[in-house]
């Protein structure tokens, strides 16, 4: 168990009268390993909820829970506890500021005080975590980059902290199609050499290809955490907060509506192409 | 951040014949309200001048407590002019403590200068209480229109005052997740020296610098798209135009300081 | 009447010497009151294209003729920028006011109409992308999709004949999406205005009636969608994915269900199986 939330609640100003409710009431464990999607329509609290499991900002009710200790507690101990979740805001490229993708990259550890000496190793590793080599981009201005290295380049900055659990707000928006595979690509590596993720979302089908757990917020509260598979299956909730189900959970609905499917609802193209070459097979049969 | 409504300035939003007014009326008056203070000698005169204060609190609809707060950034400078007078203004002795003598003078004129001072701001301030930001560029794209005939780049200013006034909660919150996604990698924006905390500002500043020019850029680019080819031929949807309750409250303002000057002149 | 390019093609030069062909001999045309999807991956020249086609860029090399009339011609440019609007893909770099009604007012007051014409435009436009009540807010206050639709609106007050949209909703989240969308499917059944539809989503593009994909500068294919978005070799080698409905739908083909290869979204994919069973 890594992070716990226990009942975390958020609100802005909140002794003036512009006083707006964030998050309400939110409780849920990250467990070593998880591949987390959070969804959920804008302007229900999804990144204000990162930036609290990040330990950057601080509930205004409820505790925040590390490896078993308030973070809340021992505020002094932060900047080492922080360590356990790197965050990675949307559009990171516009967090670069340094002369080089190397000094970029070693913000973190020459912040964190890590020895000179094993700097550039941290950084090579990093570098590659996303695909750009480290030699012919070290010495490299970030600014000189194209959109996609850029954004490579900035969450090698957050991989660098080798964070266990990696949270990711929205990473491929903007990314064209082969962008957005590759990223999806690296993700499932990271998690699948142990790197909790929690991954922010609005594509369904990448959610229902990657997650092996869903969490949807709506108004600030959890309104569902379990299987994805079960998450895509409630069209109504789904809709009534304005979210779309994946295009196989699209299809497989219609076609259970329509008589041609019944039993597990598929989740992924390969089990729908399974289930509808079944019933064509029994109607041919 | 999107419910998060940022008022700037001091825009106190309310109906009122003050919000209606012309807002180059209100500056008018305001630039001779605040040149007549300067005319008046007497302390009588002064502080009966401070009782339009409220009254004028009350025509705005405007919470007296909000106009005060106006006077806030400068109480240092207000307590530092009136204790400078007090304190070392030759005089009629009431009282010493020590090295430090008050003086009925340095009373008199201590509570003169800084009731100036106040007065000058809380009068000036109810331009910003009643008036919104984009009024106020328009205002003064008006009122110095004519200057357009010498060349002088009034619509140019005044289109720049516009899109600074549009672009600076944008900023802002833009400034907020810099900071907190270098905070995420370790910046510490609280600490340390001052020296250490200006050289701590890098990570946010260049990404934010280098991200309002990409906007200026972009918005730039968006205009042209629009049509913008500078202020020459364009029109406007919304005219500044006065009416008769506007004159009446300029001629009757500018009447009403005339004859207080007059007076306190005289006096 | 039209749009056309022809032989058009626009290059530029880097601080360090390298010539960047952006764009290289383009010849297409855009006809009044049609939508045409232009897909294509990072770098494919989509942007350089509608910069092209309303006058912000003029080509290097070839022509540009926005109805009847040369781009590249002393004045030309700006007059091209009444007839062909453009949206860009950030909605708050487009928003210059701190009102609704005074943002979508921009466009007109640079083409110097009187301020009562302006009125009937800014409220008309409005009303078409369903943003009346929201004249007189603060842009801030919106979400990002009611921010662009603003943007929209803003060009559809200078009445034009084209308009070019450069990824209008990449950056809005499905809500926003589903908004901005509604308003191109109203403009097209308007008939009034000819929409090119820049975008990497290609369920989007499948709405179109007509697509055109760009690789490196050039035209790849151009046809009907349920035609060229559904051609695997072609996309891939343009760096573009067929959607995940299709892919299932050219597999199911490929093991005997008869079903037709040319369906790109989900729904037409699940109908075509309903009425097959």
């Amino acid at each position: 168990m890594l992070v716990e939330l226990e009942a975390v609640g958020y609100t802005y100003l909140p002794r003036s009268e512009a006083a707006a409710q964030a998050l309400a009431n939110v409780s849920f464990t990250v467990r070593a390993g998880e591949f987390i999607a959070l969804i959920g329509p804008t302007g229900s609290g999804k990144s204000t909820l990162v930036q609290i499991m990040a330990g950057l900002v601080k509930p205004t009710s409820g505790r925040v829970i590390f490896e078993g200790e308030d973070i809340w507690l021992e505020p002094g101990r932060l900047p080492v506890r922080r360590r356990l979740v790197g965050l990675i805001f949307q559009e990171p490229e516009k967090q670069l500021f340094e002369m080089t993708v190397e000094d970029d990259v070693a913000f973190w550890p020459r912040n964190a005080g890590i020895g000179a000496e094993a700097v550039p190793e941290m950084v090579r590793a990093a570098l590659e975590a996303v695909g750009l080599d480290y030699a012919s981009y070290k010495e490299r201005s970030p600014f000189t980059l194209s959109g996609g290295e850029m954004r490579r380049a900035a969450i090698a900055g957050v991989l660098v902290m080798g964070s266990r659990v990696l949270i990711l707000d929205e990473p491929a928006v903007g990314l064209d199609a082969r962008g957005r595979v590759d990223l999806a690509d690296k993700i499932r590596a990271l998690n699948q050499t142990g790197t909790t993720i929690v991954m922010v979302s609005h594509d369904m089908d990448e959610v229902a290809e990657l997650a092996d757990r869903v969490i949807m917020l709506a108004q600030g509260c959890v309104v569902f955490d379990g299987q994805p598979r079960e998450a895509f299956k409630q069209t109504e909730l789904l809709a009534g907060i304005g979210l779309e189900a994946p295009q196989v959970a699209r299809i497989a609905a219609r076609l259970d509506r329509h008589g041609l499917l019944s039993g597990r609802l598929p989740l992924t193209p390969a089990e729908l192409e399974q289930d509808i070459l079944a019933a064509f097979g029994k109607a041919t049969a | 951040m999107n419910g998060r409504s940022l008022v700037l300035g001091q825009y106190y939003p309310a109906r009122s014949p003050l919000h209606a007014l012309d807002p180059r009326v209100k500056l008018l008056l305001t630039l001779a309200l605040v040149a007549a203070i300067f005319f008046i000698n007497e302390l009588v005169v002064m502080a009966a001048v401070g009782l339009l204060v409220p009254i004028l609190a009350a025509v705005a609809r405007v919470p007296l407590s909000w106009v005060i707060r106006g006077l806030r950034p400068l109480l240092f400078i207000l307590l530092l002019t009136f204790f400078i007078h007090v304190l070392f203004t030759p005089g009629v002795r009431l009282a010493t403590m020590g090295p430090i003598t008050v003086t009925a003078t340095g009373l008199r004129h201590g509570t003169f200068y800084s009731l100036r001072l106040g007065l000058v701001v809380l009068f000036s301030s109810f331009v910003t209480l009643t008036t919104t930001p984009v009024q106020l560029t328009d205002a003064i794209e008006s009122l110095f229109g004519p200057l357009k005939k010498v060349r002088a780049p009034v619509h140019e200013v005044a289109l720049m005052m516009t899109i600074a006034l549009r672009f600076i909660p944008t900023l802002l919150i833009e400034a907020e997740t810099i900071m907190k996604a270098q905070k995420a990698r370790g910046a510490d924006f609280e600490s340390g020296h001052i020296f250490k905390r200006a050289k701590s500002l890098v990570p946010l500043l260049i990404p934010l610098f280098v991200s309002a020019f990409r906007r200026a850029d972009e918005l730039a680019l968006a205009m042209e798209a629009r049509g913008y080819a500078g202020g020459e031929g364009r029109t406007r949807l919304h005219t500044l135009r006065l009416r008769s309750v506007d004159i009446a409250w300029l001629f009757g303002g500018l009447a009403a300081i005339a004859f207080v000057v007059g007076f306190g002149w005289a006096v | 009447m039209s749009i056309e390019l022809n032989d058009a093609s626009f290059s530029y030069t880097l601080a360090n010497g390298d010539v960047i062909k952006a764009l290289a001999s383009t010849t297409l045309t855009i006809e009044p009151g049609e939508t045409v999807a232009v897909v294509g991956s990072n770098g494919s020249g989509k942007s350089t294209l509608a910069k092209l086609m309303n006058g912000l860029l003029a080509p290097t090399a070839g022509k540009v003729m926005v109805d009847g009339r040369d781009t590249a011609d002393a004045g030309e440019m700006v007059r091209a920028r009444r007839t062909v609007g453009m949206v860009f893909q950030n909605p708050d770099n487009q928003l210059i006011a701190t009102i609704v009604e005074d943002d979508v007012a921009f466009g007109p007051e640079n083409l110097g109409l009187p301020p009562a014409e302006i009125r009937v435009r800014v409220d008309e436009s409005l009303k078409t992308v369903r943003m009346y009540e929201y004249r007189r807010h603060d842009p801030h206050l919106l979400s990002a999709g009611q921010r662009q639709k603003i943007a929209i609106a803003g060009i559809l007050a200078m009445r034009p004949r084209y308009m070019v949209m450069d990824e209008p909703t990449s950056m809005l989240d499905p809500a926003g999406r589903r908004d901005v969308l509604e308003t191109l499917a109203e403009l097209r059944r308007g008939g009034s205005i000819a929409v090119v539809h820049i975008t990497h989503a290609i369920e989007e593009a499948a709405l179109a009636d007509r697509v055109i994909v760009l690789k490196e500068g050039r035209i790849a294919a151009a046809g009907r969608p349920g035609d060229v978005l559904s051609d695997e070799a072609v996309m891939i080698d343009a760096g573009l994915l067929i959607t995940r409905a299709n892919r299932l739908a050219h597999r199911l083909a490929a093991q005997g269900v008869p079903i037709p290869t040319g369906l790109i979204t989900a729904e037409e994919v699940a109908e075509a199986l309903c009425s097959l069973s």
